[in-house]
């Protein structure tokens, strides 16, 4: 299990990103499923960056590690909480000029993760923890 | 990431902007900018090269849409009310196809988030530098 912490910053995105592609090939990934946890991360993170605190200072931790054929990563932040019942689901299938912006974010995490759990407590933070199954040898060292 | 410029003369001229480095929440505004700079002065048909561009998260498929409602002549979303709510850019049922805003080159990662959000319908995409100038 490898966890780390950076401060809540959009410019702190590509060193997160790099961070689990480090973690995930050291645990065994596969570069197919690293690239989808690198992205589920990002869109996290920069969730919590913009609503978790908007604005304010804080900080995100990240957690990888190996749970079986899985790959579990815990994304925890200590801003405001995080309802996705209140995420509307994108409209994928209406021409550009009558789509709203955002909800893009959780609809490709959800698409590239195999679970995604949201919890919120007073004293531990937000945390999304997210788990994407490898897939035989090809996804194993 | 950085944002270079470029013109090109098909039928009709066309900007092309490539992208150089990731896009992501850090860096679609600078994007969204450099395009808006470009209509500005002008450019009325633009063409975003992707392929320096390894990554993508749904931020810089804002940008595209921001983009793509930049050079239908209407007003920019509000980017940050898009991050919390809904709202509706425009209404035009009929038009499919994007006349004015067009994809070079997106690498397989890229291309991949282009398609689960189902932008690939919208947005023509090209391989090729002169097909794509040629096709406005």
């Amino acid at each position: 299990m490898v966890t780390m912490r950076w401060q809540a910053d959009v410019d702190q995105l590509g060193a997160i990103r790099d961070f689990v592609a480090e973690a995930g090939r050291s645990l065994g990934a596969g570069e197919r499923a690293i690239l989808d946890l690198q992205l589920a991360v990002d869109e996290i993170c920069s969730n919590s960056v913009r609503h978790g605190y908007g604005g304010r200072e804080g900080q995100i931790e990240v957690t990888v590690e190996r749970a079986g054929q899985s790959i579990e990563v815990v994304v925890r932040d200590w801003g405001r909480a995080f309802d996705p019942d209140q995420v509307p689901k994108p409209a994928l299938d209406i021409p550009l000029e009558e789509r709203s912006l955002g909800g893009l974010g959780l609809y490709l995490v959800r698409q590239v993760m195999d679970d995604v759990r949201f919890e919120f407590d007073r004293d531990r933070g937000n945390s999304v923890t997210m788990v994407k199954r490898l897939n035989g040898e090809r996804e194993l060292r | 990431m950085n944002v270079t410029v470029s013109q090109a003369q098909g039928r009709v001229p066309v900007t092309i902007l490539q992208t150089h480095g990731d896009l992501d929440a850090a860096s679609y505004r600078a994007l969204i900018e450099m395009a808006q700079e470009e209509w500005r002065a002008g450019a009325s048909n633009l063409l975003l090269d992707l392929s320096d561009t390894p990554y993508m998260s749904s931020s810089g498929v804002v940008a595209l849409q921001s983009i793509a409602a930049l050079v239908r002549d209407e007003d920019p979303p509000d980017l940050e009310a898009g991050w919390d709510a809904f709202h509706s850019i425009a209404r035009d049922r009929d038009e499919g196809l994007q006349p004015h805003f067009k994809l070079l080159n997106p690498q397989p990662r890229v291309a991949r988030v282009l398609e689960m959000v189902g932008f690939t319908r919208f947005l023509e995409v090209y391989s090729d530098l002169e097909a794509a100038v040629a096709s406005f």
